[in-house]
């Protein structure tokens, strides 16, 4: 009906300009109008002695408006508009044809299969009628000539959007090209899509059109989405993986882990649904030295239809590099013996302890050969900065020299170590630390308040709202079944000051209900880290519960790992991933610091990098700038399977003992773990580049678009208003009304 | 838990007079000649009075007897680290079925050994030792657990999971002052029906709880008091002093056996001038050693 009464398509109109060709200028405008009214004016004049007011006002208003719209159309009114040449541009459609576009729902039909005809029919086949060539691409760069040739396999096993819009985007230098019209997914797993990257793409100046193909919620489907573990534990001991699980629905899973088909730990999880994303911490066994090849499996619903997502790989590389810790007790206490048992029997560091047994003795425990600690407490920076962690209990603060206070304070600070100080009878305040080196790094005050700082006396746990955000804690030492409230009381607590600005209490004393004191507490200390656990009666946890409950284990391994987690090494090596799907480049990062633990730049570091076709290639790694003491290298790796990266590196004189990690490659996966539509990414590709979104069922919407479309070789078409049917139809309606009007009232 | 008995309690009373008055007579054998009645009463003494205490100062023990140890409770608060728990455990029945040998050597053995500890040790133990059965979850508050005249305990099979359980979990127990292989048999029979998947075994020489403080030297027998009239330092057929341990899967000990030996006489008689002094020296330093291998290991 629009285009029968206006001659022309709404969007002409939206898009064109109104110009006119025959009315002159204004003042000649007005002279017409001025006219138009005294005729108007001089014919209702004559009839003033047979009509009323009201009659003639409307029938000078049709007259009026009669004699305006005549002036108008004599001012020869012209559509003026641009759009792209017929014949002479084209539309290059780029189809994600990735394998997340190309996997059934659970209506057995594809994203493609749904999208194409929609698509053919709606667009491409309009675009052609108007003389707009379409070209179709799919990632990859090969062309095809119908767009149902895309859906054909074999589909790309990433969906490498970012490449596939930028190559489309230079293809627009070549060739007139009057827009990009990308169906896709938007789920994006390979490029770096920054805002740089959204920069550079408007830059082109070419719209880009983004036709979303899929659902943002997928109901029918679970995924894991990442799993976080260190890629380097130490043997027989415990490694705690956090792993990001998302579902389309709710419901109530298992999350397990596998060595082959070897369950390693499992754990009940509930997935909210909605593609909501819930974190959980799931501890697995690190086994002997050698590598472990996890795989974490995630029980799938009924209905799911991709199974692929449900599984995720990670290769644990279990070397014997065990951590360091120092634990020195002023006396003999059950504490003193279950928290060596608790790291004892995890493995997953060496615990050196100096135990003073009498005033004249100390007993040592855990060394590693006869000389180790003969001389006492460390005294020196090289003996000292070889441990990363360092605990101190009930031992009074005259055991250590000024001297070697400092250097506790220097090995937190410089060093970076962590430093846990517990509570007892000769420890915190009643042991004298106020006001001394250590004493002041504190993350508590140390004064007793006035009162006696140890209790003997039981007393239970409670987490504060701190420490039921940390992961590691939670509601009750994670990776156990009990919460804190289920704990056996403690057998005793060490009453501390407040907590200090910057620093964190996790966990309380419960008194009462209304009293409560720090017992666990924490903050940053230069490059390093200092707790406070006030008590020395945790050991009830152990002897109070099963002896196959693991609570208090648990906790002492969840508190002595996250206090080493961050402490460096005098060398460190990572990876920028630890499983490579569909990915080739390797990006191998170190870390060195020199015998005082100043990060170094000037060592000599290199990477020997084993693929499982057995291709070695040696790579030099460089000293990235700005990172002092970090140096990277990138290596290539094609062959699928795993790949072993050795690192030697060498200081001055001083050579360091070779690492090795190992990581794996996949080809054909990435793209199972990324299936659900990103609108959002879509909408702003759009709107960067001046384009327009839509979802396959509208993209008819584009036809407009793309028609008066800003880039690709234009035209100017100047169209004439004047015979629109309109015209006429409204100058037939205004002359028939006066006509029935003047004859009702008698003065025709 | 409520506060549990233990064995023999309820008897000590008729015992405790029953006894006194046989020990008196048998003191007066030599000061008022004899009688056959007198010989029957003092007969009838000697066999309580021996078996029951094994000591020369057994009357003073009974004179004494309404000062009954402090039993283990609940408590929210603990008067120090480490307190001596003395296990209450039944006997086997026979003719000494009335007696109550857990209570052997109470209390001077606890009050010597706590003094020992504090002297040599920075150990903050409590002045007094408690007495703790095994059907009493209290006990889980005492890691080390001190059982003397095991040649002659029985356990039932609650009483043998309860101990299995907190010899899993963390506890210590020493068992000392049993002799010969008859009461080798009984003692392993029960310890069986305890931990019946593990050996018990020899404690070797490089062990930690053989060095940790002290240097130990297994070849000596720490003699029971009897050795100051008898000469002998072994008891029935035990003649080789014995140290033997059940360990756990990280090879530490839990069970500690003194056997053919009495550390407990040699505490208790720290004052006895009589009593050999390097004894009582040697069995401190096992002691000692003992309690700080509890501590750490």
């Amino acid at each position: 009906m629009f285009e029968f009464l206006f001659s022309y398509p709404r969007e002409y109109f939206e898009a064109g300009t109104l110009i006119w060709l025959s009315l002159g200028s204004w003042p000649l405008s007005a002279l017409f109008a001025v006219a138009a009214l005294l005729a108007t004016l001089l014919s209702l004049w004559r009839w003033h002695s047979h009509l009323s007011l009201p009659k003639r006002l409307v029938l000078g208003t049709l007259q009026l408006s009669v004699l305006f719209l005549a002036i108008l159309l004599l001012g020869q009114p012209l559509l003026e508009i641009e759009k792209v040449r017929p014949g002479e541009n084209k539309v290059l459609v780029l189809v994600d044809n990735s394998l997340s576009m190309a996997l059934a729902d659970e209506s057995g039909r594809s994203g493609l299969e749904q999208m194409a005809p929609l698509l053919q029919r709606d667009l491409l086949e309009a675009l052609e009628r108007d003389g707009i060539a379409v070209e179709v691409r799919t990632i990859g760069g090969d062309e095809h000539a119908q767009l149902a040739d895309t859906l054909q396999p074999p589909h790309s096993f990433r969906s490498d959007i970012g490449t596939l819009v930028e190559s489309g985007l230079q293809a627009a230098s070549r060739q007139a090209l009057a827009g990009l019209i990308l169906v896709s997914d938007g789920a994006d797993n390979v490029s770096q899509m920054d805002a740089a990257w959204f920069a550079r793409v408007g830059a082109f100046g070419v719209p880009v059109h983004t036709v979303g193909v899929g659902r943002e919620v997928l109901p029918n489907d679970s995924r894991i989405v990442s799993a976080d573990m260190p890629a380097l534990v130490t043997p027989d001991s415990r490694a705690g993986a956090q792993v990001i699980l998302e579902s389309g629905s709710p419901f109530t899973t298992l999350l397990k882990v596998y060595e082959g088909e070897q369950i390693l730990a499992s754990q009940e999880v509930s997935l909210p649904g909605g593609g909501q994303r819930i974190s959980t911490l799931i501890d697995v066994p690190t086994g002997p030295v050698g590598v472990r090849n996890l795989r974490f499996e995630l029980d799938p619903a009924a209905t799911e239809y991709n199974l692929v997502n449900n599984q995720f790989r990670h290769t644990l590389t279990v070397a014997a590099d065990y951590p360091r810790i120092l634990y020195v007790e002023g006396e003999p206490r059950w504490e003193y013996k279950f928290i060596r048992r608790a790291i004892e029997d995890s493995g997953f560091a060496f615990l050196h302890s100096m135990l003073q047994t009498s005033p004249n003795k100390t007993y040592r425990q855990g060394i590693e050969h006869p000389d180790q600690l003969a001389g006492g407490f460390p005294s020196t920076r090289e003996d000292l900065f070889a441990y990363r962690a360092l605990i101190i209990g009930s031992q009074e603060a005259a055991a250590l020299s000024a001297e070697q206070q400092q250097l506790v304070r220097e090995f937190v600070d410089i060093r970076g170590g962590a430093l846990l100080m517990l509570g007892g009878q000769k420890g915190l305040g009643d042991g004298g630390w106020q006001n001394t080196p250590i004493g002041d790094i504190l993350p508590v005050e140390i004064e007793p308040n006035g009162t006696a700082g140890f209790v003997r006396r039981q007393a239970s746990v409670k987490a504060t709202r701190d420490g039921l955000a940390t992961p590691w804690l939670g509601t009750g030492p994670q990776g156990s079944t009990h919460t804190w409230q289920d704990l056996p009381a403690l057998a005793d607590y060490h009453l501390v000051g407040a907590a200090r600005a910057g620093a964190q209490v996790l966990l309380e004393v419960g008194l009462d209900e209304n009293t409560a004191h720090p017992l666990l507490a924490w903050q940053r200390y230069g490059r390093g880290k200092t707790f406070v656990l006030a008590t020395g009666g945790t050991w009830r946890w152990q002897m109070q519960m099963p002896s196959t409950d693991r609570s208090h284990e648990i906790f002492w391994q969840n508190l002595l790992g996250e206090m080493i987690e961050e402490v460096p090494g005098r060398l460190s090596i990572a990876t920028d991933q630890n499983w490579y799907r569909d990915r080739d480049q390797i990006q191998i990062r170190a870390r060195l610091r020199d015998e005082e633990f100043a990060p170094s730049s000037t060592a000599t570091i290199s990477a020997t990098v084993t693929d499982s076709a057995n291709r070695v290639q040696t790579l030099e790694l460089r000293p990235a700038p700005n990172q002092p003491g970090e140096y990277r290298a990138s290596a290539s790796v094609t062959a699928v399977g795993q790949v072993r990266i050795d690192i030697s590196a060498r200081l001055g004189d001083t050579e360091f003992p070779a690492q090795r990690l190992f990581v794996t490659r996949e080809d054909r996966l990435l793209d199972y773990f990324n299936t659900a539509l990103d609108r959002t990414l879509l909408e702003r590709l759009a709107q960067a580049t001046g384009g327009r979104y839509t979802d396959m069922n509208n993209s008819a919407d584009l036809l407009a678009e793309i028609r008066f479309s800003p880039s690709g070789i234009r035209e100017t078409e100047w169209l004439a208003l004047w015979s629109m049917p309109i015209n006429f139809l409204l100058l037939l309606f205004l002359k028939l009304s006066e006509w029935l009007l003047r004859r009702r009232w008698g003065r025709l | 838990m409520a506060r549990s008995g233990y064995p023999g309690a309820d008897q000590l009373t008729l015992l405790k007079r029953f006894a006194a008055f046989g020990c008196d007579r048998f003191n007066g054998i030599f000061r008022f000649g004899v009688s056959p009645l007198r010989w029957l009463v003092a007969v009838m003494a000697f066999l309580i009075c021996t078996g029951t205490q094994a000591q020369p100062g057994f009357a003073n023990f009974f004179n004494d007897a309404p000062r009954l140890p402090i039993l283990a409770t609940p408590e929210q608060t603990h008067d120090a680290e480490f307190t001596f728990a003395r296990l209450i455990y039944g006997t086997s029945g026979g003719m000494f079925s009335r007696r109550t040998p857990w209570l052997t050597d109470w209390p001077e053995a606890e009050t010597f050994f706590l003094q020992g500890i504090g002297r040599l040790t920075q150990v903050d133990a409590a002045g007094t030792g408690r007495a703790v059965s095994l059907s009493d979850t209290t006990i889980f508050d005492y890691p080390w657990l001190y059982a003397v005249e095991v040649g002659k305990w029985s356990l039932t099979p609650d009483e043998a999971a309860t101990l299995r359980e907190y010899l899993l979990r963390g506890g210590l127990l020493m068992v000392d002052d049993f002799h010969g292989s008859y009461e080798w048999d009984l003692f392993a029979n029960t310890l069986r029906s305890v931990f019946p998947d593990r050996p018990i075994v020899e404690i070797p020489d490089h062990d930690a709880i053989l060095n940790l403080v002290y240097p130990l030297d297994k070849s000596v027998q720490i003699p029971g008091v009897r050795s100051i009239n008898s000469g002998q330092t072994w008891e029935q057929d035990g003649y080789v002093p014995t140290w033997r341990g059940v360990y756990d899967d990280h090879n530490r000990l839990m069970v500690v056996i003194n056997f053919n030996m009495d550390l407990g006489d040699a505490w208790e008689h720290a004052d006895n001038p009589r009593y050999p002094e390097h004894m009582t020296s040697l069995a401190y330093r096992f002691a000692v050693n003992y309690l700080i291998y509890a501590m750490s290991h």
